[in-house]
């Protein structure tokens, strides 16, 4: 008993020269005796046991891997040469219990696998590259604001085109920051001793509220319908002034605005946007990227899909090119003067195209006067804003649709008869936007009212008229808002001088 | 040490040969030289419990594994032999268990199959859109030698080039439509009524037709799309889904040409000389006309071709459109889907100004007096053109979804997925 003592001794002290030592050979041969996991051939003392080069690798495998394995039956297989490999956790118990150490495994000299497998197992998850972010261009939307009446008069026609444009353009947007700060104070009014803080607060700021950074998300609904049927209406009063648009029929009118309402709700908020991070809406409250956390489920529907896209396709392209204010009016323009629009006569066709051609002959005098050697690739990039902004208009009707088809949200009557194209509200929709077309006959009239105090009172004798009263006001408004800029260009003009005379 | 484990390993080896009379007691060793147990075949391994060839090894793991119960006809009795080993399966089996097969020696990952289940990837699409030609060979020297050479006298416009694999395209549009075409008794009804539109006669399209004028506009929006570098760089997946607008895009664009330099009010030309007119029953034959969905495409049918009328055919007509500026309206709109060329900001601007650069070029040599004003009309009408997508994607896809159509498979996968 001592003597096989000390042979064991011996052969764990001469581990490494086993091979070139004759008295251990001499003493016990470890090729002799089996395997003492499953009895098969061994090859030597691996890890303190005599094993074989099965059971030798099946214990590092198991070490180095730190695996774990299930027995199926009741821990309590035989594991012999020829049924070994059938349950692996009785395997390794066998392996732990004749006396294989795990301390035995030389970590640095026993990799699994060649290296590049090794990687593959081991290799850190796949991580997507993300695209570099887009540049943020300067921002025209608050320097610009139609004071830059600096264009040289070298093409008189052009010249007054993008005038009258911008004219409007300036008259929207102050009556935009009327409306913001009425609706300001009547909503910071009903909200109490806050609300007064806010109110005096605001005060300060109302002269150029409309044009102030945008400070506080947008997060309600009702901001969203707001907006919308706030420009929507001034987009009328706008169309007004665009110059065939009051000599086409009722029919024609509706059509061209029912066509491009969903592109102004798209633009004006774009041309606000200093960067592709968020777009600016006209209360002061911005829309980012991300949407869904701040609008509620139902109104996070509407625009989740819409925001980022715009962002991309109109913002980006419109930061790029630094567009100024009188390309953004003429775009507008072009995007409202649509010939090919559904349901057109012909004759109102003709008139279109001719309006059509007209911007754009000054666009791009505009152009060649500004940058001359680039004036064609300017101009084409901004008039291919015009096929995004379609794809985005017919997004926004679709989402429209949905919405409203399954009471997802409520949709702003008004926002439905100008977006939604119906045909069971066929009937209807005509007289509500003919009612619109007349009611808001005022705005004008007080825009022009230091240059005809005799107008303006016709139009506040006819406001509590019946409709047909109030078209026919409407009808002799607008020659009076385009008389004093465009007189002396087309005939049209002329007729309209005179019949006024 | 990986020396002395060779030098054990072979001294294992002699040991085995020189003394057979050695090995352990309590295991039961048969020699090399002995067969399958089963069946008397070469010995593949002991896997289950006696020396088996791979057939007899895999025949167990299947019949365990899959539970099965063979029958006898003949008693039970069979011999199994290398040759006569699949003739009686039951006693197959039963000798398998008689020589020493356990089942319980089946291991878990035999019975699950392999980890990785094989995918197969359908080819035919990747031919397709990767195997298209490149018919311009100059295209890319030309524009760099635009670029670094300022004005190109002595190098071809990009535009001469593409109006060039436009006029070729064109050519085979006939060709095309014969090879697919196949002689039946509908195509006798549909060769007597031919109506005369501007002095030649034309036949109205039929449902074939449609499928070919699908399919030619992928096919010739690939080849287009190949003239360029950054579309060519682009995976398989990302060429799917620009083609899958692009191609609609470019099949209204020829069918738009044609539209309008032959048509007459109300009719709209495929690539054929073939008509589609806004009345579906005009230029029907009876037996078609009195099928069962007549019904829902007549309702159908005048959307497509009022929508493409409207959006591409009058307004080409109007303008009087030419190949010039038919290739330069495919160039924007291959161009004009952002989202993918995200990567190549850069070459897609160049490509634009190029486009740009030359119509207005084209368009002040041939109207000199209101050259701006139809570059922007021609630029605006990629608006209306998307429009018309809009309603022939909506076409297609009610046509599928209420199987009033069938498809081409081509079309189907591209376009319809």
């Amino acid at each position: 008993m001592d003597y096989f003592l000390d042979a064991s001794k011996h052969i764990q002290l001469n581990q490494i020269d086993e091979e070139s030592s004759d008295d251990f050979m001499d003493l016990v041969d470890p090729l002799a005796e089996p395997c003492a996991v499953c009895g098969d051939k061994s090859t030597g003392t691996h890890y303190g046991v005599i094993s074989c080069n099965g059971c030798k690798g099946f214990f590092r495998r198991t070490v180095l891997r730190d695996q774990k394995f299930t027995c199926r039956f009741n821990k309590r297989c035989v594991i012999d040469k020829n049924f070994r490999c059938a349950c692996r956790y009785c395997r390794f118990q066998k392996c732990v219990q004749v006396g294989m150490k795990r301390e035995a495994i030389q970590f640095e000299r026993d990799p699994v696998g060649s290296p590049t497998s090794g990687a593959s197992l081991n290799g850190t998850p796949f991580k997507k590259d993300r695209s570099p972010g887009y540049e943020n261009g300067n921002s025209n939307g608050v320097g610009s604001n139609g004071m830059g009446q600096e264009n040289m008069r070298t093409v008189p026609q052009s010249s007054s085109v993008i005038d009258a444009l911008m004219e409007m353009e300036a008259r929207v947007n102050q009556e935009m920051c009327n409306r913001y700060r009425r609706s300001q104070i009547f909503a910071n009014g009903s909200g109490g001793s806050n609300g007064n803080d806010t109110d005096i607060q605001q005060g300060s700021d109302s002269g150029a509220s409309a044009f102030a950074p945008p400070n506080r998300p947008c997060t309600t609904e009702v901001d969203l319908n707001e907006i919308s049927r706030t420009t929507l209406l001034l987009m009328v009063e706008w169309a007004k002034t665009i110059n065939p648009f009051m000599d086409l029929s009722m029919e024609d009118k509706i059509i061209l605005l029912k066509n491009y309402a969903p592109q102004h709700l798209i633009l004006m908020p774009a041309f606000r946007s200093p960067d592709t991070t968020r777009v600016c809406l006209f209360n002061n409250t911005y829309m980012t990227r991300d949407n869904n956390t701040d609008l509620n489920g139902f109104a996070a529907f509407k625009t989740s899909n819409i925001t980022p896209r715009v962002l991309d396709e109109i913002v980006w392209p419109m930061r790029q090119l630094q567009m100024r204010e009188q390309e953004f009016v003429c775009l507008k323009a072009l995007a409202f003067l649509h010939p090919e629009a559904k349901g057109l006569s012909n004759s109102s066709q003709i008139m279109i195209r001719d309006a059509r051609n007209r911007v754009l002959k000054a666009l791009y005098a505009f152009i060649l006067d500004q940058m001359p050697d680039d004036a064609p690739t300017r101009y084409g990039n901004i008039l291919l804003l015009a096929p995004a902004l379609k794809a985005l208009t017919q997004l926004l009707i679709e989402n429209m649709t949905l919405t409203k088809f399954f009471g997802l949200a409520e949709v702003d009557s008004l926002l439905s008869e100008f977006i939604l194209d119906d045909i069971n509200d066929h009937s209807t929709a005509p007289v509500s936007l003919q009612q619109h077309l007349s009611s808001p006959t005022t705005l004008p009239t007080n825009g022009v009212s230091p240059l005809n105090p005799a107008g303006s009172v016709g139009s506040v004798s006819s406001v509590s008229g019946i409709t047909p009263t109030g078209m026919l006001s409407a009808t002799l408004a607008a020659p009076l808002a385009i008389h004093p800029l465009q007189s002396q260009d087309s005939i049209l003009n002329s007729e309209q001088n005179n019949h006024m005379l | 040490m990986s020396s002395g484990e060779v030098m054990t390993y072979g001294e294992i080896h002699r040991i085995s040969t020189s003394s057979p009379d050695t090995s352990p007691p309590g295991t039961s060793t048969q020699d090399d030289t002995d067969g399958c147990a089963v069946c008397g075949d070469r010995v593949n391994g002991k896997r289950y419990g006696a020396p088996a060839c791979l057939g007899c090894i895999v025949f167990f793991r299947r019949a365990v594994t899959n539970e099965v119960t063979y029958k006898c006809l003949k008693g039970g009795t069979c011999v199994i032999t290398n040759e006569s080993r699949c003739i009686c399966r039951y006693c197959r089996l039963q000798k398998c268990y008689t020589v020493g097969m356990k089942a319980s020696a089946i291991q878990r990952r035999d019975v699950m199959g392999p980890r990785k289940p094989k995918i197969k990837e359908s080819i035919v699409k990747t031919e397709i859109i990767e195997e298209v030609p490149k018919l311009i060979m100059s295209s890319n020297p030309s524009s760099t030698g635009s670029m670094s050479e300022g004005p190109p006298k002595h190098k071809r416009p990009l535009l001469e080039d593409l109006v060039e694999v436009q006029r070729w395209q064109c050519s085979k549009h006939h060709s095309f439509f014969e090879a697919h075409e196949a002689i039946n008794l509908d195509g006798d009804l549909y060769a007597h009524m031919h109506l005369k539109l501007n002095g030649t006669l034309h036949r109205r399209a039929r449902a074939r037709d449609v499928n070919s004028m699908l399919k030619l506009g992928l096919i010739d929006a690939a080849t287009w799309g190949n003239q360029f570098d950054l579309f060519r760089r682009l995976s398989t997946e990302e060429k799917k889904h620009i083609l899958t607008e692009f191609g609609f895009t470019f099949m209204l664009v020829d069918q738009g040409y044609k539209t309008a330099q032959k048509a007459e009010k109300g009719f709209w030309l495929l690539q054929n000389d073939t008509y589609m007119h806004e009345d579906y029953f005009l230029g029907l034959p009876e037996e078609d006309a009195r099928k069962e969905n007549a019904a829902t495409k007549a309702k159908l049918h005048p959307l497509f071709v009022n929508e493409s009328l409207n959006c591409v055919g009058y307004p080409f007509k109007n303008l009087q459109i030419d190949e010039h500026e038919c290739a330069v309206l495919k160039t924007i709109l291959l161009l004009t889907q952002q989202g993918v060329f995200k990567h190549c900001v850069n070459e897609v601007k160049h490509l634009y100004d190029c486009c740009m650069t030359e119509l207005m070029g084209h368009s002040q040599r041939k109207y000199p007096d209101t050259a701006a004003e139809r570059f922007g009309t021609i630029i605006l009408l990629t608006s209306s053109i998307r429009c018309a997508i809009n309603a022939l994607y909506n076409q297609t896809r009610v046509s599928d979804v209420f199987d009033l159509m069938k498809f081409d498979p081509l079309v189907r996968d591209v376009l319809l997925s």
